[in-house]
């Protein structure tokens, strides 16, 4: 009888740990030549009118996690979206409090593993919006691989 | 029970006692970095979409301080979206803290560009630019690092800028910074521990 009881408690312990495993990622939003793009985002924003005399216009950031299934190693060197003038890829650092900024001109995706885009980190920047982005679109974005090619993604705009 | 085990009894409540009395009066641990006592930083006006805004005006709340650009998409989004977040989860007294986002790009961020930006996260977000001599006078007086990079070929320029978040208690002094990257409910926590003063 005891073994029983304490069979069912484990039963019972088994189902409440296995609540504590992570989420799993889902699909891929993007599966092409071995890539795939996970949960591409941008953040919303609005047009800066004032903005576009010296290269600015409204600049947003758009975020995805890339995992690379091939065993050769893949690089991400740029990306276009029609809704900006000028798309650049950046890489944001911290070095006591100071925040800055600079343009990469490539991502590693490591041969079988994965790079993520996301705030405080590496961002593909849009910069002169040419219209505003609500949360719930979608924007299109083109991002362009030294082995995989062109891919598109279609990136969610979330409130910032 | 014998005597030996309620006597032992007794200290170890005694013990737990005295414990949760020196819990009690320890002032409340921050998440962020005390300034105590708080510093006095002064006074400044800068103009927002509505007019010029003066720091003074806000005295008897708690005035959230970040400066950055618009330009940037990524850590300043991310540090007005967290500290809307971490407002929220205050319900009504969340009126009692005054966020401020300072422009340190008044070439590209004009004063009605700024209170649009701000008030994008929440309508009573505040945002203020003004000429650069000005909006650099500011950044001084709070210590406040900023750089203006040089531009690329299209003309579009990065600021490197603290990312650090000030709070100014209801007397206007400096109590207490924010590291970027502390969580909302972190912020939350010290925010409740302020109101609490």
């Amino acid at each position: 009888m005891k073994l029983q009881k304490y069979f069912f408690l484990f039963t019972i312990l088994i189902f409440a740990l296995s609540a504590c495993v992570p989420a799993g990622l889902g699909d891929p939003a993007v599966s092409q030549n071995g890539l795939e793009i996970y949960a591409p985002w941008v953040r919303a924003a609005g047009l800066n009118p004032g903005g576009g005399m010296h290269g600015g216009g409204a600049v947003t950031g758009a975020f995805m996690l890339v995992k690379n299934t091939n065993d050769q190693a893949d690089m991400l060197l740029s990306a276009s979206a029609e809704v900006a003038e000028d798309v650049q890829i950046h890489q944001t650092s911290m070095s006591n409090g100071v925040m800055s900024m600079a343009e990469v001109y490539g991502v590693e995706i490591p041969a079988n593993g994965q790079a993520e885009l996301k705030p405080g980190g590496y961002h593909v920047m849009l910069i002169g919006l040419k219209q505003e982005l609500k949360d719930g679109e979608t924007i299109t974005l083109r991002l362009n691989f030294q082995n995989a090619g062109e891919v598109v993604v279609q990136a969610a705009v979330r409130n910032p | 029970m014998n005597r030996q085990t309620v006597i032992f009894a007794a200290l170890v409540l005694l013990f737990l006692a005295a414990l949760f009395v020196y819990q009690t009066l320890l002032p409340p641990t921050m998440n962020g970095s005390a300034i105590d006592p708080p510093a006095a930083v002064g006074d400044f006006t800068l103009q927002s979409g509505g007019g010029p805004v003066s720091l003074g005006s806000f005295a008897g709340k708690y005035v959230v301080l970040y400066f950055g650009y618009t330009s940037c998409p990524d850590v300043c989004p991310t540090t007005l979206a967290a500290l809307r977040e971490s407002l929220s989860r205050l319900g009504d007294r969340a009126a009692e803290f005054q966020v401020i986002f300072i422009s340190v790009d008044p070439q590209r961020d004009s004063p009605e560009y700024a209170s649009v930006y701000a008030s994008r996260f929440d309508p009573a977000f505040i945002g203020l630019s003004g000429s650069q001599p000005e909006v650099d006078a500011v950044t001084r007086q709070f210590g406040i690092f900023y750089q203006l990079n040089p531009p690329d070929d299209s003309g579009f320029y990065t600021v490197d800028h603290t990312a650090t978040t000030l709070v100014l208690d209801r007397q206007g002094n400096l109590a207490l910074t924010w590291p970027y990257g502390l969580q909302p409910d972190q912020i939350t926590e010290d925010m409740r521990n302020l109101l609490k003063k």
